[in-house]
């Protein structure tokens, strides 16, 4: 069997699991439905009589398919944001909040915490303050006459610090009886807030995002080669990176606009995908995408069934991605040596 | 195809190091350069593609100034093969040479089954079927710039500039690297190389330039060489030119 097709069957592999993940998750929980039950409750939702009570119904429909979706959307997303950073960033340790849109995010939810805002404008907040970052990094690093690389690393440092001491500052003038524990927990991740209204505000810019980045995976390949490389092979590497950067920089901002800040899966699925399909973008952005979502699917479904109180879902991807990532130093220095 | 390079000058802040520099080259042509470290070579070669920028029209392809022309403009007249490097998300062999074709591509585009066919007749064209599957990593030196070459072929670009494409192989892939270019040139493409190693240039080249301190100091057949001093005066220590009994020319030092 020749590698391009081996690896085109270990994807659709890969998003079969993720499916199934789907299924399994939405019966997991304090009220346990098989997934021969989810199958009937979806049927029955979709206009087919199955016969299913309205209990089984609501709690699927209404509690946990959002947050799924959530799940899987936003773990696609960092997955597919954080291989995006690191291919045209060159460096593998690359993260979804290199640039400082994470930072940015908090801040946008911290500061809406403290004004007392709904959830939904916390979220709308934390998704323009996002925004907000990425324009200034794109102005500054513009103007700064360096690589264009370099330039915007070292402005998204700069960024990320302002909003960062911005979050503790919020946190410093907040009541430490109601507000601060607020900021605290959203800030540790977790989508038990989630409902389809937030999803209502991230999911069209987050598709969006996805199918162009997916219809730049072959021009992103080409970003990963040294710049003179890229550019003797037509390739118009300042106009591709930006998109690329702005499309991965909104998926991170998304995230943190209703999550809060979910660590470690943008750094470590890309190296999984990579280890089991390829280096080739057009294969390890989806295989990225279907394991992202995956992953963060089975971590939220151990976060609210482990114990009677909610485990925020940033503390268990932390769990597992540094482990995952002292693995991966070990694996790098066996390999040089 | 002919490059022309006329008055070219350039500066790295108030540091001249290309100094009113004229030369062509023409399909055919196997042209090396020779020079110390320092003496303009690479920024000669990265002048020629535009990834420096020199004043408008003083480096020409085919009469048309290379800065006015689009990146894929630029990419179907001539591919760039840098020194061997080792990428940090390393492709597949086969992926690699199909990258050359990304000039002919839209921006959302994908390379598509001609493109792959494509690839399969240069594979063969290079004699890479053996190493077709396996990963850049897993293959040699001498292999990797054959790879860069095979996908300079699908770029179907007329001229082929190799900055030291013999720099960290061994005597035997240094040679075979520089056979293949030769291959190519006899069929009519054009290649302009740099190097360090002075017996290659006299071997395997039809023009040789000799730079000293960003100026061309020879450029003329590699026998002109023969019995002068340019070598002794670029290097300085006395180097002798002499040929061998089948012909060919070595440098002895002395």
């Amino acid at each position: 069997m020749n590698s391009g097709r081996s690896e085109r069957i270990k994807v659709l592999v890969l998003g079969i699991g993720c499916a199934l993940m789907a299924i399994i998750a939405l019966g997991v929980g304090r009220y346990y439905l098989s997934p021969v039950s989810i199958v009937r409750v979806l049927l029955q939702a979709c206009g087919l009589d199955m016969g299913m009570d309205k209990n089984p119904m609501a709690v699927v429909m209404h509690i946990r398919l959002p947050r799924i979706i959530a799940s899987m959307l936003l773990g696609a997303g960092l997955a597919l944001s954080g291989q995006t950073f690191q291919m045209i960033f060159r460096n593998p340790l690359v993260s979804p909040d290199v640039l400082g849109t994470s930072s940015a995010a908090s801040f946008g939810a911290s500061l809406s915490l403290l004004l007392g805002l709904s959830s939904f404008l916390v979220s709308i907040n934390a998704f323009l303050c996002g925004l907000v970052a990425l324009m200034i990094i794109y102005v500054v690093s513009t103007r700064v006459r360096r690589e264009q690389t370099l330039s915007l690393i070292l402005v998204g440092m700069v960024v990320s610090s302002l909003f960062s001491s911005g979050t503790s500052f919020v946190k410093l003038v907040s009541d430490p009886n109601n507000v601060l524990p607020a900021i605290t927990y959203f800030l540790m991740g977790s989508l038990s807030g989630v409902g389809f209204e937030e999803l209502s505000l991230i999911a069209v810019p987050l598709v969006i995002c996805f199918i162009v980045l997916l219809a730049l995976s072959w021009k992103i390949n080409l970003l990963s080669l040294s710049e003179d490389e890229a550019r003797s092979l037509g390739v118009n590497t300042h106009l591709i990176r930006l998109i690329a950067i702005v499309c991965a920089t909104i998926i991170t901002a998304s995230s943190v606009a209703i999550a809060g800040n979910i660590g470690w899966v943008g750094l470590i699925v890309p190296h999984i995908s990579r280890m089991l399909v390829s280096n080739d973008a057009r294969k390890s952005f989806p295989s990225s995408m279907f394991i992202g979502a995956g992953l963060l699917t089975l971590v939220d479904c151990v976060s609210r069934t482990a114990s009677t109180v909610e485990i925020p879902i940033g503390i268990l991807t932390s769990f597992i991605g540094a482990p995952f990532f002292l693995f991966l130093l070990f694996k790098e220095v066996r390999h040089d040596s | 195809m002919i490059l022309e390079i006329k008055n070219l000058s350039f500066s790295y802040r108030e540091n001249e190091v290309l100094k009113d520099l004229s030369m062509t080259v023409t399909d055919g042509e196997m042209v090396s350069l020779l020079g110390r470290n320092g003496a303009g070579k690479t920024t000669l070669l990265r002048l020629v593609p535009g990834f420096l920028k020199a004043d408008g029209d003083s480096i020409l392809l085919d009469g048309k100034p290379v800065l006015g022309m689009s990146l894929k403009e630029r990419a179907s007249y001539m591919a760039y093969i840098p020194q061997i490097t080792r990428s940090v998300f390393p492709y597949s062999v086969r992926t690699s040479i199909l990258m050359g074709c990304s000039n002919r591509l839209s921006l959302l585009q994908r390379p598509g089954p001609a493109d792959e066919r494509r690839v399969d007749q240069v594979i063969d064209l290079l004699n890479l079927r053996g190493i077709a599957g396996r990963n850049m990593e897993t293959i040699s030196g001498g292999e990797r710039q054959l790879v860069l070459i095979a996908r300079a072929l699908m770029q179907d670009a007329r001229l082929l500039i190799l900055d030291e494409p013999t720099s960290f192989l061994d005597y035997g892939n240094q040679l075979l690297v520089l056979e293949r270019v030769e291959d190519l040139v006899n069929q009519g493409y054009s290649c302009i190389y740099s190097t360090h190693n002075p017996d290659l240039a006299l071997s395997h080249s039809s023009r040789t330039v000799v730079m000293k301190n960003g100026v061309i100091v020879f450029d003329d057949k590699p026998s002109a060489l023969l019995g002068s001093d340019i070598l002794s005066n670029v290097y300085e220590r006395k180097i002798e030119i002499v040929r061998t009994e089948n012909g060919g020319m070595v440098c002895l030092p002395c």
